[in-house]
């Protein structure tokens, strides 16, 4: 199931060449963050909210169904919901084949770090500030 | 070794750091820094692996009773609406900030005189002025000279770059006609000092593994420790004890093994940050002060300020590539910063421009904003967001007031059965007033600058980092702890040289000014160490 809920959460995307989240090893995040319970407690619910609200397990819902039994579990259960979420989003953004799709610039361990173009005029902006001249109070005894 | 010094300084952060260098440059006196916390090693900071960013959540939490390292302490911020940010280790929280480090301006020292409210400083911007610039070029500041916002810098290492976002941003600021200026960040800029230059990695709040941020541990100490001074880390003061005329002799602490031991010292210099200053000294009790050392006015842990802060945060329709660059450091803008007739509040506040959040937080607080979705369009989402937003921090200027304390929380102990902390604080309608004005006022440079503003709140509840005012300094002994220069009214041969000290709070970020406080304060201790000294 957890692959179904994974793919519901974060599919592919062919067109920006995103892998969808089951394709990255989440069994080894979780593993490594001992967060075994918060699954546990969310598919819990989650398969608690299918089968109450459309009869059906989660992973025989349709793509619209799927969102519409995460958002339900959302709003009854947010702090399960909130716990498990943010846990996908950091296992996710934190591989490295994402990483690398996203543009996130130099990846650990940073050997050449990343650019910032300097240009000359950079300077030129502050002209007006400067010419309004000093904001901060004058002190009489210093 | 024989367990005597001249000198104890107690924690080895921003100020403890700068006392030991600044006092070990007399290489006749033994100087003994206790630090509670281990030793950093920047080869073990996360930003060597690709999942730096979760180390926020756990041993990289600014958040002690979320990191619950062996050196912390437990802090009940229950009865707060900001909780308390640090780092307890060799470093201190230098490790963890993100090195904005402007100074205090001339009207912060006389907001009484000004503006008739809070109370003046005993010393002037003047005074401390050489000890700003001593400062800055042992932190290595990077800047530019010539803001109009302050009296004139002496040199600056060449700024952190703007970037594009910086750049739109500044443009939206001139189009307001407001200050803005490139933010003071101590960040090598240069290779100097025999450290590297910043490459622009951007998670300076994790600790810099390029040793290019400006933390203590790779500025103060190595000089520090080259003249001398010794470092017992994993080691906890617990009390600091005095003798029968009334003169510190030393302090009781728990070494690394969890033995309790004594150290005797001519005198004893507390550096501990606006929270362990005031927990050390009510746990130093004594006959002559049952009520916690130097607690006779009872104005120990009192007068806690901690800069609420406002967010604003704006998203771009371009990728500016926002997350790249020094997070904390890009530029400010003091245009609210001084008292003005037409507000309904005295005092002001800076704007802090903040680059772009990383990946994971983009898309939890993207999610939970509303900006970004999960399901099929998730990736769009995503990509219309990162590296498409900037975030505006208010500073606002808090100021002292009695009932902002903080107590020591005996139901609530530490390893070694000390007593943790309790902080109770709220904010006065003149916060909330500065608040509201600076989310009204980044509201419009963002609509200036073509950007949505996706969220705006305050009090930001995980900000209390800067932590001043526990014991404050004065002229008179009924109203403060200690005098100009961090002496104890009541005991002589104590100094206390960190952010407790001060008066007011000003509205930036307080390290800059701590630190040349603590300068400021040795030069008096080696200048007149004979008279101060305890003979022993």
């Amino acid at each position: 199931m957890i692959e179904t809920v994974l793919n519901a959460i974060i599919p592919g995307d062919s067109k920006l060449k995103m892998p969808p989240a089951s394709q990255l090893d989440f069994n080894n995040y979780k593993i490594k963050h001992g967060i075994e319970k918060i699954e546990i407690d969310f598919l819990l619910e989650l398969t608690k909210i299918s089968n109450d609200e459309f009869f059906k397990n989660f992973i025989d819902l349709d793509d619209s169904q799927k969102i519409k039994a995460l958002n339900l579990c959302k709003l009854k259960k947010v702090r399960i919901f909130s716990a498990f979420l943010k846990n996908i989003f950091r296992f996710y953004y934190s591989d490295k084949r994402v990483l690398s799709l996203i543009n996130v610039g130099s990846s650990p361990p940073f050997p050449d770090g990343n650019k910032i173009d300097d240009d000359d005029d950079d300077w030129v902006l502050l002209i007006p500030v400067y010419e309004r001249g000093p904001i901060f109070r004058e002190l009489d005894d210093e | 070794m024989n367990d005597v010094a001249d000198i104890i300084i107690i924690g080895s952060g921003a100020s403890g750091a700068a006392a030991a260098w600044s006092l070990s440059r007399d290489k006749s006196l033994r100087i003994v820094c206790f630090e509670q916390g281990s030793l950093s090693n920047s080869s073990d900071y996360p930003t060597k692996s690709e999942d730096w960013e979760l180390s926020r959540s756990d041993k990289s939490s600014f958040d002690p009773n979320i990191r619950k390292n062996l050196a912390d302490y437990p802090i009940d911020d229950s009865n707060s609406p900001i909780s308390i940010a640090n780092f307890n280790g060799f470093g201190g929280s230098t490790i963890l900030y993100s090195a904005h480090f402007p100074r205090f301006h001339p009207s912060d020292f006389r907001v009484k005189t000004l503006d008739n409210i809070a109370d003046d400083w005993p010393l002037n911007y003047s005074e401390l002025n050489p000890f700003f610039d001593e400062n800055e070029k042992k932190m290595g500041v990077a800047g530019l000279v010539g803001d109009t916002a302050y009296p004139e810098y002496n040199s600056l290492l060449p700024p952190v770059p703007l970037g594009d976002m910086g750049k739109k941003l500044a443009k939206a600021f001139n189009e307001m006609n407001w200050h803005w200026w490139p933010s003071y960040a101590a960040i090598n800029t240069d290779k100097r000092n025999n450290r590297a230059n910043c490459i622009n990695l951007g998670p300076c709040n994790v600790g810099c593994s390029q040793g290019a941020k400006g933390s203590v541990d790779v500025t103060y100490w190595p000089l520090a420790r080259l003249n001398g001074v010794e470092v017992y880390t994993e080691s906890r003061v617990y009390e600091i004890t005095l003798d029968k005329k009334g003169l510190a002799n030393g302090v009781l602490y728990f070494d690394k093994n969890g033995d309790q031991c004594e150290f005797k010292a001519k005198i004893v210099i507390v550096a501990c940050s606006g929270i362990g200053t005031p927990r050390l000294l009510l746990n130093s009790k004594s006959e002559a002060f049952p009520e916690g050392l130097l607690n006779d006015n009872g104005l120990v842990g009192k007068n806690l300020m901690l800069h609420p802060l406002a967010y604003v945060e704006g998203v771009f329709d371009e990728d500016l590539k926002s997350s790249i660059g020094p997070h904390g450091c890009c530029i400010l803008s003091q245009e609210f910063y001084e008292t003005r007739g037409e507000n309904d509040f005295s005092r002001g506040y800076t704007m802090q421009i903040l680059r772009g959040t990383p990946p994971i937080e983009t898309a939890t607080t993207g999610y939970f904003m509303r900006q970004l979705s999960i399901g099929k369009d998730h990736h769009q989402d995503f990509k219309k967001i990162f590296n498409h937003t900037a975030g505006i921090a208010i500073i606002s200027e808090d100021l002292p007031e009695l009932h902002n304390r903080v107590e020591l929380d005996y139901e609530n102990k530490d390893l070694f059965g000390l007593p943790g902390v309790k902080i109770h604080y709220e904010l006065s309608n003149n916060t909330k007033n500065i608040l509201s004005h600076g989310i009204k006022m980044s509201k419009e440079i963002f609509s200036s600058a073509g950007a949505r503003v996706t969220s705006s709140f305050a009090p930001v509840k995980n900000s209390g980092w800067h932590l001043m005012g526990t014991a404050r300094m004065g002229s008179n002994p009924k109203t403060s702890v200690v005098n100009k220069f961090g002496q104890a009214h009541q005991v002589k041969n104590i100094f206390i040289v960190d952010s407790s000290v001060f008066v007011t709070s000003g509205a930036v970020n307080p390290v800059a000014t701590a630190q040349a406080i603590t300068l400021f304060a040795c030069d008096y201790i080696r200048k007149n160490i004979s008279n101060i000294s305890n003979p022993l």
